[in-house]
C-alpha cells in the first residue's frame, strides 16, 4: 500500500472499520515513524473518544460499585485463582520489591533479603574477579604471541638482508667478467684487422706472380 | 493541532469554567488512576463516580444487555485495580483508555455471543432505555458540554454516515461486513466513514479552536 491509501485509512483505523490486515498494514506504517499520519491518527481518535459522550446516557445499576468495592477489598488476585499476568516489565523503582518486597516488614524478612543481597554482592564480585583474572591471562598470552611474531620477523628481515649482499656481489662478479670479455674482444677484432691486410699483400702478389708466367718459353 | 492537545484543551477549559469538573469524566487526572493502580480505594471509588456512566452506556449501547454491561465495568474496574491493565499518559486521557477498554472488551463479547439487542442510539434520546429517569446522567457542566458538542455535530452528518459510523465503532464491523451488510460497494463504505470523521473532527475542531481562544 502507498502512503495515500494508508493515509486515507487512517480515519477508518480510528473508529475501528478496518480489516485485520490493513490494520496490521497501517499499524507497521505507524510504527515507521509516520509523524503525519501519527498526527491524523490522533485527531480522529479523539473523536472517536467523543462519540460515546453522545449516547443515550444510562446510569449502571446501584449495586455495581457495591460489587466492584468488595471484590475490591477481597484477598488478592492470586488467592481467587486469578492469575496476574507476566509482567512485560519492570517500572522505575520496581524493581526494589524483589529485593525489599512491600508486604514484608518482619525482621526475619528483612534479614532474608539483606542476606540475599550480600550473596548477589558476592556472586557479582567473584566474577568480577574471575572475569579480571582471566582477562590479564589473555593479555599475556597475547603478549607473547606478538613477542614471537616480531622475533621471527626479525630473523626474516636479516635473512634477506644476507641474500641481498650475496647477489651484490655476485653481481659485481659478472660485471668484472663483463669487462674482461670485452677486452678480449677487441684485442681479437685487433687481430682479425691485422690478418685481413695480410691477406690483401698476399692477393696482391699472387696477381703480380701471374702477370709474368706467360713470358716463359 | 494534535489530538492530545485538543483533549488537553478541552480539559483545561472545561476545569476553568466548570467548579464541578473534579467529577467530569473528560477530565480525569492521571494521577487518579495511578492512586487506583497503588490500591487507593477511595480513588477507586472516585474514578467510579467519574467514568462509569458513560462507560456504561457505551458498554450498554454495544451490548444491548444491562447485566454484560455492568459485568465488562466489572471486569475493567478490577483490572484497573489489579494492575492487569495499565495506564500509559502518552497513549492519551484516562477516559479516552478507559472507553477504548470498554469498547474493546464489549465487542468482543459480541463477537463471542453473536447478535444482540439493540441499545440506544447516539441520538435517539427518545428510546426509553434509561431505566432511572430521576437520575441526571451528567452531573458535571464538562461532559454535558462535551455531550451538547458531539450530538449537535453528529446531527449534522448525513443519515448514511451516521448509520455507518454506528456499525463500525458501536457495534465493531469492519468496512468489507458493513459493505456485504448494507449491500453497498466497499470503496463507498470507506469514502462515506472517513468523510463522516472528517466532518465531525471539522465541527469539533471549530469548536474547541473558539474554546481556546475565549
Amino acid at each position: 500500500m502507498t502512503h495515500n491509501e494508508l493515509a486515507a485509512a487512517v480515519p477508518l483505523y480510528a473508529v475501528g472499520a478496518l480489516e485485520r490486515i490493513e490494520r496490521q498494514a497501517l499499524d507497521v506504517h505507524l510504527l515507521s515513524g509516520c509523524i503525519p499520519c501519527r498526527t491524523t491518527l490522533k485527531e480522529y481518535q479523539s473523536v472517536a473518544v467523543t462519540l460515546p459522550f453522545g449516547l443515550n446516557i444510562t446510569p449502571p445499576p446501584q449495586s455495581l460499585k457495591g460489587r466492584i468495592v468488595s471484590s475490591c477489598v477481597s484477598p488478592p488476585a492470586t488467592e481467587l485463582g486469578i492469575q496476574p499476568p507476566s509482567k512485560p516489565s519492570l517500572e522505575p523503582g520496581e524493581w526494589m520489591n524483589h529485593l525489599f518486597p512491600p508486604s514484608s516488614s518482619s525482621g526475619s524478612s528483612f534479614g532474608w533479603a539483606l542476606g540475599m543481597v550480600t550473596l548477589v554482592v558476592l556472586i557479582i564480585l567473584v566474577l568480577f574477579g574471575w572475569n579480571a583474572s582471566t582477562q590479564v591471562t589473555e593479555g599475556m598470552e597475547k603478549l607473547a604471541q606478538l613477542q614471537s611474531q616480531a622475533e621471527e620477523t626479525g630473523s626474516k628481515l636479516s635473512t634477506l638482508q644476507q641474500q641481498l649482499s650475496e647477489r651484490g656481489e655476485t653481481l659485481a662478479q659478472t660485471r668484472e667478467e663483463l669487462q674482461r670479455r670485452m677486452v678480449e674482444l677487441a684485442e681479437i677484432k685487433d687481430q682479425l684487422i691485422q690478418r685481413e691486410a695480410e691477406l690483401e699483400e698476399l692477393k696482391v702478389q699472387m696477381a703480380q706472380g701471374r702477370g709474368r708466367s706467360p713470358r716463359i718459353p | 493541532m494534535t489530538g492530545q492537545r485538543i483533549i488537553t484543551s478541552i480539559t483545561t477549559i472545561n476545569m476553568l469554567m466548570d467548579t464541578s469538573s473534579q467529577l467530569a469524566a473528560s477530565t480525569i487526572d492521571p494521577k487518579l488512576v495511578a492512586r487506583v493502580a497503588k490500591g487507593d480505594h477511595h480513588a477507586l471509588s472516585q474514578l467510579y463516580d467519574q467514568s462509569s456512566t458513560v462507560l456504561f452506556s457505551l458498554a450498554l449501547r454495544i451490548l444491548g444487555n444491562r447485566e454484560e454491561a455492568a459485568d465488562v465495568l466489572q471486569e475493567i474496574y478490577l483490572d484497573v485495580w489489579r494492575k492487569v491493565v495499565r495506564y500509559d499518559v502518552g497513549r492519551g486521557t484516562p477516559i479516552a483508555w478507559l472507553l477504548t477498554l470498554t469498547r474493546n472488551r464489549a465487542i468482543d463479547r459480541l463477537r463471542i455471543r453473536g447478535p444482540r439487542q439493540m441499545g440506544p442510539s447516539i441520538d435517539d434520546v427518545q428510546t426509553g432505555q434509561v431505566t432511572d429517569q430521576d437520575f441526571d446522567p451528567f452531573d458535571s457542566q464538562a461532559d454535558q458540554e462535551l455531550q451538547n458538542l458531539i450530538k449537535e455535530a453528529w446531527a449534522n452528518l448525513p443519515q448514511t454516515q451516521q448509520q455507518l459510523i454506528e456499525l463500525a465503532y458501536f457495534e465493531g464491523l469492519p468496512d468489507t461486513e458493513i459493505a456485504a451488510q448494507l449491500d453497498q460497494p466497499l470503496e463507498a463504505v470507506k469514502t462515506c466513514i472517513a468523510l463522516g470523521m472528517s466532518q465531525l473532527l471539522e465541527s469539533l475542531h471549530s469548536y474547541w479552536e473558539q474554546d481556546e481562544a475565549v
